[in-house]
């Protein structure tokens, strides 16, 4: 049987050495197909190694009762790709969001569905990365996290310090972003 | 929408980039070489400071012995076996002289010195074993 995140935390703790390691082969594609979205194939392993080396050195800090340890790596993870772009003066994840605020996102009506036809559009792979990469990172984050890593809402939201009520409207307007790029992309 | 919901977990899914075979062990190899490393470290830093504790413990306990002689100590402690009737009529005083006679300030140095060098000791030996041995895979 498959130990817990949690069991897994609690035998390194107690000094088994390899049940990180046990750790680290359950999380490195997990955070490798998260960060390859922000800052290219070509980095997307020193990040999720600079990831695994600030676990190691503070797992025996972690509280086990307090969080997941999901939402906590992936918190690490979106703070490690903010910080290195920060180095590269590229855009933050924070740059991103819309001037107005929250609020106003919120407001925005459920137009979540996406039609049979876009969504055979994004079958292909190739076609939906791109796509992918023309959102905001913020909404990007929130999608990825959502259909890839299959993580709740409310697990997002403490990843990415984002009120629940956030992160669903971003969710809504990434899906109705995607829609209007399937639509309006040229024949 | 649950069904467009299933739909687009799918094409997620397929879209996941995925890396290196050899990731996972670059990345614990790092870990390994960091964890080495800071043994090394420590192991030396603990061997230093033992060391050091041990070399100044004999000019500490020279200093102390000479001041046992000096302050008379054992004359009185003799007193113990020689003239055991005194010493039920003045045990207080006794007491007193003995305790007054010690020599506080080297015995507790020596004292210190000595956990210092036990406390390196045990940590050091700690370190002695090959970190690679202790991260054995689960």
């Amino acid at each position: 049987m498959e130990r817990s995140d949690e069991e897994l935390i609690t035998e390194y703790l107690k000094g088994n050495q390899g049940a990180f390691k046990a750790l680290l082969d359950r999380y490195t594609p997990l955070l490798y197909n998260f960060s390859v979205r922000f800052v290219g194939i070509s980095v997307a392993a020193d990040i999720v190694q600079e990831v695994f080396i600030k676990v190691w050195r503070n797992l025996k800090h972690f509280d086990i009762s307090k969080a997941h340890f999901k939402t906590w790596v992936f918190t690490i993870t979106r703070n490690t790709i903010t910080d290195y772009l920060r180095k590269k003066k590229s855009i933050v994840f924070s740059d991103m969001e819309t001037p107005d605020g929250d609020s106003l996102i919120d407001t925005v009506p459920d137009k979540a569905d996406l039609p049979d036809a876009v969504l055979e559009k994004l079958q292909d792979v190739q076609y939906l990365n791109t796509l992918l990469q023309g959102l905001p990172a913020h909404y990007q984050e929130v999608l990825v996290l959502y259909y890839q890593e299959e993580m709740t809402f409310a697990e997002i939201g403490k990843a990415l310090s984002k009120p629940l009520n956030t992160v669903k409207s971003h969710h809504r307007r990434a899906l109705e972003q995607l829609r209007k790029m399937v639509v309006n992309a040229p024949k | 929408m649950e069904k467009a919901n299933d739909t687009l977990q799918k094409v997620f899914t397929n879209a996941k980039y995925h890396p290196e075979l050899s990731l996972t062990d670059d990345i614990w190899h790092a870990i390994v070489v960091r964890q080495q490393r800071i043994q090394r470290i420590k192991f030396w830093s603990y061997s230093f400071v033992g060391a050091f504790s041990l070399v100044s413990l004999f000019p500490v306990l020279a200093s102390l012995f000479r001041q046992f002689v000096e302050s008379g100590f054992s004359e009185y402690l003799s007193l113990v076996f020689s003239d055991s009737g005194s010493i039920v009529l003045y045990w207080k005083e006794l007491v007193l002289t003995i305790a007054d006679s010690l020599p506080t300030t080297s015995l507790i140095l020596s004292l210190a010195l000595l956990f210092v060098f036990l406390l390196c000791v045990r940590r050091a030996a700690r370190y002695v074993k090959s970190p690679v041995e202790n991260m054995k895979y689960a």
